[in-house]
């Protein structure tokens, strides 16, 4: 079953949930993180983090310490931990001069990673001795922003997507904080303890921002989508070799992966597509959408829904194209980030959830696919 | 308050005080085929009424990636050729033979004809365009705007 949630009005661009599921942190597309709690079927506002001077965007819960990491184009991170109650940030020195455009705890949740405008990303750690967060850089080949990250299970390896076409892995190593002698992954065979070491690149040749990149649960596998409508799977069991499959869709903008097989899509289209990645024969291929609703959508009563529709669209009165601003789809605009919300027993995503700029949080049951 | 700050300052471009900045070219790898197209085989082709064959090997010498802008401007010379040539009812046909990568190229074409009009081709144009939006939806406009290797 999809369920779903509306907070805003306004674009909601990242989401993170607590880990026990009952909060979640969301930004309005301003320089406020908003903490909701869920209360039967309803999500009430619970705090308002408001530390950053411009845009959040991007915020990460990480779920071993139950520390909320958020970014901003101010060029600032920080670390908000729950005291007493009260959520106290901690300023993180990131030294980039552009925006910050993402932030990812890695799953250990002793580092985390932000990627930015300034053609880097900052892997940084907590160091006791001055109680203080402080950061590495990694900046080569990165040619231009950073857009999105994604952490390999093994708490070093790193995905990184930029504007400059390309798909990387880094190795995001610190000494400071890893055990001295990485364990080798399917990635390299080389050690991979420095920090920065670039482990792969790859582009799908033509132009196109890369706009999501995910490993697979087993972490043998990166896909990425990028602006040229594609999406593309490479696979470290076979010789890192890659494939592209170049959609009909719009460019989608995010995606997971549901199981080691499944991928799930989403972005300008409005609706999550379900792709099937064949280990064996190394085929990706579209499946189906996960959205299934086929008429249009009717929230509330016609004349409130037309009101509110004069209001969100800026459309007039007697203009007739009205009916047509509604699309088919749950989501009425581009799905910007999916998350996952629950794990099954095998390790694949149950159930995920997704937001986009209509300010919807949409919840859809992957059980089937993983 | 803020109302009267410049806006001025939005149009420095900052980037060029940074001795490594991105250069878009960089990203596209461009070569010369080598070979180079004989434009009097793929008219005959195309008064054959063989059209299908015209483009594939105007294709399949990738025009796209060609560094030489002589045989760019020659291929795109003989595709709008081979559009203006093909009858409405024979476009499907020919469409439908062609895989995904090549169906984008020819979609590109079709966008490169409308910037520079002729008599009577951008309706031709419309009609190629209806046809390869059918097949390949919106995904074949997207790489068309998004791809630096250009026809």
């Amino acid at each position: 079953m999809t369920q779903v949630n509306v907070f805003t009005s306004e674009p909601v661009p990242c989401h993170s949930f607590s880990p026990d599921r009952s909060k979640v942190a969301i930004s309005p597309n301003n320089n406020e993180v908003h903490i909701f709690k869920k209360d039967n079927s309803k999500w009430l506002q619970e705090t308002v983090l408001s530390q950053h001077d411009l845009r959040v965007t991007s915020i990460d819960w990480a779920q071993k310490t139950n520390k909320i990491v958020s970014c901003s184009a101010d060029k600032n991170a920080y670390v908000w931990s729950l005291d007493n109650g009260v959520w106290k940030p901690t300023l993180v020195i990131l030294r980039i001069h552009r925006a910050a455009t993402v932030v990812r705890w890695s799953p250990n949740a002793d580092k985390f990673a932000v990627g930015s405008g300034d053609r880097t990303i900052s892997v940084c750690f907590f160091e006791e001795a001055n109680d203080w967060w402080i950061c590495k850089h990694i900046k080569k080949p990165i040619k231009s922003t950073v857009t999105c990250l994604d952490w390999h299970h093994n708490n070093i390896l790193l995905a990184c997507g930029s504007t400059d076409y390309r798909a990387r892995i880094f190795s995001a190593y610190v000494k400071e904080v890893d055990s001295a002698n990485p364990e080798p992954s399917e990635w390299s065979s080389k050690p991979t303890a420095s920090t920065g070491n670039l482990i792969g690149e790859w582009t799908t040749g033509g132009g196109g921002w890369v706009h999501g990149v995910a490993f697979s649960p087993d972490g043998s596998k990166l896909a990425w989508v990028s602006h040229d409508s594609s999406i593309s799977v490479v696979d470290a069991k076979k010789n890192q070799a890659f494939i592209t499959v170049k959609t009909p869709d719009l460019p989608y903008l995010t995606l997971i992966w549901s199981s080691n097989r499944f991928i799930i899509a989403a972005g300008h289209d409005c609706c999550p597509m379900l792709y099937k990645y064949d280990e064996n024969s190394g085929k990706l291929e579209c499946l189906e959408k996960l959205d299934k609703s086929t008429k249009k959508e009717t929230d509330g009563f016609s004349a409130m829904r037309k009101f509110r529709e004069l209001d969100k669209f800026a459309i007039s009165l007697n203009d007739n194209s009205s009916s047509d601003s509604i699309s088919d789809t749950i989501h009425q605009n581009s799905i910007r980030e999916i998350r996952a919300h629950s794990l099954s027993k095998s390790g694949g995503v149950d159930r995920i959830s997704t937001v986009g700029l209509d300010g919807k949080m949409v919840f859809w049951d992957t059980s089937r696919y993983v | 308050m803020a109302t009267n700050v410049s806006s001025g300052f939005r149009k420095i471009d900052i980037d060029s005080f940074n001795d490594d900045v991105f250069k878009e070219d960089d990203q596209v790898v461009s070569q010369s085929s080598g070979t180079s197209l004989d434009d009097k085989e793929i008219l005959q082709l195309c008064s054959a009424g063989k059209h299908y064959e015209a483009i594939k090997s105007i294709f399949d010498l990738q025009p796209q990636s060609s560094g030489d802008s002589a045989i760019k401007e020659l291929a795109f010379n003989l595709i709008m050729q081979v559009f203006l040539a093909v009858k409405t009812g024979d476009i499907d046909r020919i469409v439908d033979k062609l895989d995904t990568d090549q169906i984008d190229l020819l979609m590109k074409y079709v966008y490169k004809g409308f910037e520079s009009p002729q008599e009577g081709s951008s309706s031709n144009l419309l009609v190629w365009h209806d046809k390869i939006f059918r097949k390949s939806g919106h995904g074949a406009i997207v790489r068309v705007l998004t791809d630096k290797k250009k026809v």
